[in-house]
């Protein structure tokens, strides 16, 4: 195994070693580094089965002084925890915890990558919503100042005004 | 019940790495990765600690007083001075001398059985 690698697997042991509770991390910590070193120096042992022994001493090990430490040591027993119990039990985190995974990985994908699209060039105003026929012609209410009564200043009404094609609906002009 | 309750009535069976790490003590002072080769030797392969293993079970039997570290260490010149050595407790001895009286007793009476079965 070349150096490189030696260094890799050291550091990723390093960070499982910090999924241990503090304190057992203060006094085995560096114990537990140096015993993972001193297999992968060994000539006689595969990397691959290291690796395997490493992975199922954390799944009955780091829960064994997970449930210690929350329990004050009342949790150790002197028989270890059924393999299958804990093999089940890690099987229903990983299936609750997959679609939580999942659904927040989607929700920061789509956060960060999809672009809002674009906003319509068109005020948004009613008649882009509320087109109907009217005889042959298509029309929108669309608010126009309107004068009441002649001499009387125009206030802004809705009225019904005519559409062609993808124009911008305009206001009557006055009489 | 407190860890040091739970060693404290002789005759309940050990577990495995607990008594193969009892046995281990049992000739010599050892440090981790001694006690983990020993076992996994000792053992025929039947039984592999990984690191985790290890320490979690040295922790509890130095907690219940079956083991201690060792303070003088037994190669200072030829050794890494963080490496940390156990030493078997007087507490610890009892205990593997009363797990191998309860292994005794089992096969005496394993053998009384099978002498009975052939008669």
């Amino acid at each position: 195994m070349t150096r490189r690698l030696l260094r890799l697997g050291e550091r990723v042991y390093g960070l499982l070693v910090g999924l241990y509770p503090k304190r057992f991390q203060e006094q085995f910590g560096w114990s537990m580094k140096q015993n993972f070193r001193d297999l992968l120096d060994d000539p006689d042992m595969p990397t691959s089965r290291i690796w395997l022994s490493v992975l199922r001493d954390l799944g009955s090990s780091f829960v064994h002084e997970h449930l210690a430490n929350l329990t004050g040591g009342r949790f150790m027993t002197r028989f270890p925890l059924p393999a299958g119990a804990l093999r089940v039990a890690m099987v229903v985190v990983l299936i609750g915890a997959t679609p939580l995974a999942t659904g927040a990985a989607g929700y920061y994908l789509g956060r960060s990558q999809v672009q809002p699209v674009a906003e319509s060039a068109f005020p948004p105003v009613m008649y882009q919503t509320f087109y109907f026929a009217h005889g042959t012609k298509w029309k929108t209410p669309f608010v126009c100042p309107v004068a009441p009564a002649p001499g009387v200043p125009a206030v802004d009404t809705w009225v019904f005004v005519e559409v062609t094609g993808t124009n911008e609906p305009q206001c009557p002009s006055a009489p | 019940m407190s860890r040091n309750a739970q060693f404290a009535k002789p005759g309940l069976a050990l577990t495995a790495p607990v008594f193969y790490v009892l046995l281990s003590l049992s000739i010599k002072e050892r440090h981790g990765y001694e006690i983990l080769k020993y076992v996994e030797a000792n053992s025929e392969g039947r039984i592999r600690l990984g690191p985790g293993t290890l320490y979690t079970t040295l922790k509890r039997m130095l907690d219940a007083g079956l083991i201690s570290e060792l303070i003088d260490r037994p190669e200072p010149e030829n050794d890494d001075a963080r490496r940390r050595y156990y030493k078997l407790s007087p507490r610890g001895r009892a205990e593997l001398g009363a797990e191998l009286g309860r292994m005794q007793h089992a096969l005496k009476l394993a053998g009384k059985r099978r002498a009975r079965a052939s008669t």
